[in-house]
C-alpha cells in the first residue's frame, strides 16, 4: 500500500530536481489514486461476476479482467467508460512502487512493509507475465497413442500458408483480430510479401455450415460454393462456440481471387478436424491455403498414454478419481514414466500437465482417452514466491509492532526498597 | 483541495478521455505478424478443394431425415451423402447427393444420364415442365419414374455394372443456389414398387438444417 506518513522521507532539501521527483512520486504514489483504483476494482469485480451468468466465464474475463479498457458496449448505461482490470493493476503497480517502495523510509522498522509491498508487485507482475506469455491448451490422448501437440481451449485462428513457396512458415490470425461486433463489419488482413489481402466478414462467434437448400439461403442469405453460414446461440461456455465467417481474397489489383465460408462441422458431438482440407487459392501466381482451427502448438516432448484408470462412486457414473500413466519422451528420445492425477501435475521443461478430463461417455473400465491441460507459464511459481514473501514481510511488520507495543506498555520495575515506616 | 487530490482528478479526467477513445475504436485493417514453423512431420495441405470436397464426408451432419422402415443406413461415400439399401437381398438402393453445380452438371443433363442408364432416349429441355413433381424442402421438384434395364454403375469413376433387366428407377433432382441435389432409388421393379411410397415419405422428412453441438 502507499507510504504511511510516519515513515515518509523527511522534508526535501531545496534541490529542484529532488523536489520534482518527490512531487511526481507523491502524486502517483498517493492514497487517492489507490482508493480510486480499489473502488474501480470492486466495481469491475461485481460487474464481471454478474456478467458471467449471461456471458460466461471466458467472455467476462476478457471484457473486465484482462482488458485495458472495457469495450464500449459494456460501459455503464452505455456511455460511462470503465477501465479494464489490466489498466487498474498497471496503475496499482506504479502506485505501489512509488508509494510503497520508493517513497517509504527504509530502515529496520519498515523492512517488513517494504517486503510486503514488493511481494504485491511480484503478484501483479506474475499476472502480467501470465496474461501476455501463458500458453494453455489441452492434449487429448488415446491409450497407446503418443502426442506432442497442444490445442487451445478457446482461441480460433486462421492459419495462412503458402504451398511450395520459399517461406514455409504458417501465419496466424487470432480470433481477437477478426472478431467483430456485427456480422456486417469486415476486417482486412495483409502482410508484406503477400500478393493478396484477406477480408473477413460475417463473423459469428458460434455458427455452423449448412447447404444452400436451407431456407436462409432461399431467403437471400450469402452462400459460397454451395454452403452458407448459420448463426447458433452463443454458448456461455466459450469452448463450445464454433467460430464461422466468410472469407474473400482480393489480389493487389483489387480483384477477388477466392471466396469461401469458414466454419466447423460437428459430428457425433465432436468437431471434425478439417485442417488437412483447407480453403486454397492462387494469387500472383502463388498458391496459398487458409484454415480455420483452434490454435495449436508443439511441445518439446511427447507424451504416450500407457494406461488410464478411473474409479467411480458406487452405483454412479460420477468419477471419484482418475489418473493417467504416461511416458514422457524428450527431444533426445529418453523415456520417463509419470503418474498424473488430480492436483499432482507433471512438471517438466517449463510445462505443467494437469489431469483435467477423460472420455466419460464410454462404460467404466473402457475409457478411451485422457485429457490433459498443458500450460506453459513463465510466472507459474511467482505467486507462490510472492505469497511467501508477503507472509514474511507481514510477520516482520506485525512482530515489530508487537515488540514496540510491549516495550511501550511494559510495567516499570518496582523499587526493591521497603516502604517507609 | 490538496495538490495530490487535484492531480488525481486531472489524471482521472485524462484517463476517462483515453478510455473513451480506446473503448470506441476498432481496427479494421490488421497486419499479420504472428507465425509458427511447420510442425514435425506436418503433411502439406491438400490444394484446390471445393467446398463439397472439403466437407463431403460430413454432409450428413447438415441434413435431417427419418430412415423409412426396412431401409438400411449405409456409410456415406464421396458422392452419396445419404446412402441406403433395402429389400431381402439388399439390392434396392436409395441415395442422395449434393454437388456443386459447377461439378454436378445441370438438372437436364443428370435426368438424361439417368434415362440413358435405363435405356431411354434423352429428353428435351421443354419436356422438363411436363415431368411429375415431388415436394422436397417444401418446393416442387421434377421427378422421373422409369422401368427397364438398368445399366448404371455404382458411382462416377466406377466400372460399369452389368445390365440389370426388370429394374425400376425413381429419381428427383433440383438446384438450390449453387448446388445440385439428387435423390435416386433403383432396384428390381417389384421391390421398388413396394418401397416407392417410402421415397415420398423420406422426402417429406428431409430437411436441410444447421446442427448445433447440443443437438448432436
Amino acid at each position: 500500500m502507499s507510504a504511511e506518513s510516519p515513515t515518509l522521507s523527511p522534508p526535501e532539501t531545496p534541490r529542484r530536481r529532488a523536489g520534482v521527483t518527490d512531487r511526481i512520486l507523491s502524486v502517483v504514489g498517493s492514497y487517492h489514486i489507490a482508493v480510486v483504483v480499489f473502488l474501480f476494482m470492486i466495481l469491475l469485480t461485481l460487474l464481471g461476476t454478474f456478467s458471467q451468468k449471461t456471458l460466461g466465464l471466458y467472455e467476462s474475463l476478457n471484457i473486465y479482467f484482462t482488458s485495458w479498457v472495457v469495450p464500449a458496449e459494456h460501459w455503464i448505461f452505455g456511455f460511462i467508460p470503465l477501465p479494464g482490470m489490466a489498466l487498474l493493476l498497471a496503475i496499482m503497480f506504479v502506485n505501489l512502487l512509488a508509494g510503497g517502495v520508493l517513497r517509504i523510509k527504509k530502515n529496520w522498522r519498515t523492512i517488513g512493509n517494504v517486503i510486503a509491498h514488493l511481494s504485491m508487485l511480484g503478484l501483479i507482475a506474475a499476472g502480467a507475465v501470465s496474461l501476455w506469455y501463458k500458453q494453455e491448451g489441452h492434449m487429448r490422448i488415446f491409450e497407446g497413442e503418443t502426442r506432442d501437440k497442444v490445442q487451445a481451449f478457446q482461441d480460433w485462428v486462421l492459419e495462412v500458408q503458402e504451398a511450395g513457396g520459399s517461406d514455409p512458415n504458417v501465419y496466424i490470425i487470432h480470433e481477437k483480430d477478426f472478431r467483430t461486433g456485427s456480422p456486417a463489419e469486415t476486417t482486412t488482413f495483409h502482410r508484406t510479401g503477400w500478393p493478396f489481402e484477406l477480408k473477413v466478414s460475417g463473423y459469428q462467434k458460434n455458427a455452423t455450415l449448412s447447404t444452400t437448400g436451407h431456407p436462409a439461403v432461399l431467403a437471400g442469405a450469402r452462400h459460397v460454393d454451395g454452403y452458407t453460414l448459420l448463426p447458433l446461440p452463443v454458448n456461455p461456455q466459450n469452448e463450445a462456440n464454433l467460430a464461422g465467417m466468410f472469407l474473400d481474397v482480393v489480389d493487389l489489383s483489387g480483384q477477388t481471387v477466392g471466396q469461401t465460408v469458414m466454419a466447423q462441422i460437428v459430428r457425433d458431438g465432436e468437431v471434425v478436424d478439417l485442417a488437412r482440407r483447407p480453403f486454397s487459392f492462387t494469387a500472383g501466381g502463388r498458391q496459398f491455403t487458409v484454415n480455420l482451427t483452434r490454435e495449436t502448438w508443439e511441445v518439446p516432448f511427447s507424451l504416450r498414454l500407457d494406461d488410464f484408470i478411473a474409479t467411480y462412486y458406487p452405483g454412479t457414473r460420477k468419477a471419484k478419481e482418475y489418473e493417467s500413466h504416461v511416458t514422457m519422451i524428450n527431444a533426445a528420445g529418453q523415456e520417463s514414466k509419470f503418474r498424473i492425477w488430480m492436483n499432482n501435475p507433471l512438471r517438466d521443461s517449463g510445462y505443467v500437465a494437469y489431469q483435467t478430463s477423460f472420455d466419460s461417455d464410454s462404460p467404466p473400465g473402457q475409457e478411451r482417452y485422457s485429457v490433459l491441460t498443458v500450460v506453459k507459464n513463465p510466472s507459474d511459481q511467482w505467486p507462490l514466491y510472492s505469497t511467501i514473501a508477503a507472509t514474511i514481510g507481514l510477520l516482520i511488520t506485525f512482530l515489530t509492532k508487537l515488540t514496540r507495543f510491549i516495550r511501550r506498555n511494559a510495567v516499570p520495575a518496582v523499587p526493591a526498597t521497603p516502604p517507609a515506616a | 483541495m490538496p495538490a495530490s487530490l487535484s492531480s488525481c482528478c486531472n489524471l482521472l479526467t485524462l484517463g476517462t478521455t483515453v478510455m473513451l477513445l480506446a473503448g470506441c475504436s476498432r481496427v479494421d485493417r490488421v497486419e499479420v505478424t504472428a507465425s509458427r514453423a511447420p510442425f514435425k512431420n506436418e503433411l502439406p495441405p491438400e490444394l484446390g478443394l471445393s467446398g463439397i470436397q472439403r466437407y463431403h464426408n460430413q454432409a450428413q451432419s447438415l441434413l435431417r431425415w427419418t430412415v423409412p422402415d426396412g431401409w438400411n443406413f449405409l456409410p456415406a461415400t464421396e458422392f452419396r451423402q445419404l446412402n441406403f439399401d433395402f429389400g431381402p437381398n439388399r439390392d434396392g438402393e436409395f441415395y442422395l447427393t449434393m454437388l456443386p453445380i459447377a461439378s454436378g452438371g445441370g438438372v437436364l443433363e443428370n435426368l438424361n444420364r439417368w434415362r440413358q442408364q435405363m435405356g431411354q432416349p434423352p429428353m428435351a429441355e421443354a419436356d422438363l415442365a411436363k415431368l411429375p413433381v415431388k415436394t422436397i424442402f417444401n418446393r416442387p421438384v421434377p421427378s422421373i419414374d422409369i422401368s427397364g434395364t438398368f445399366t448404371g454403375g455404382s458411382g462416377p469413376m466406377m466400372a460399369p455394372a452389368p445390365p440389370k433387366p426388370g429394374y425400376r428407377m425413381i429419381g428427383a433432382i433440383f438446384e438450390a443456389p449453387g448446388y445440385l441435389f439428387t435423390l435416386k432409388m433403383t432396384g428390381p421393379e417389384a421391390l421398388v414398387a413396394a418401397h416407392a411410397p417410402k421415397f415420398d415419405a423420406f422426402c417429406q422428412t428431409l430437411g436441410v438444417n444447421a446442427l448445433s453441438p447440443e443437438e448432436k
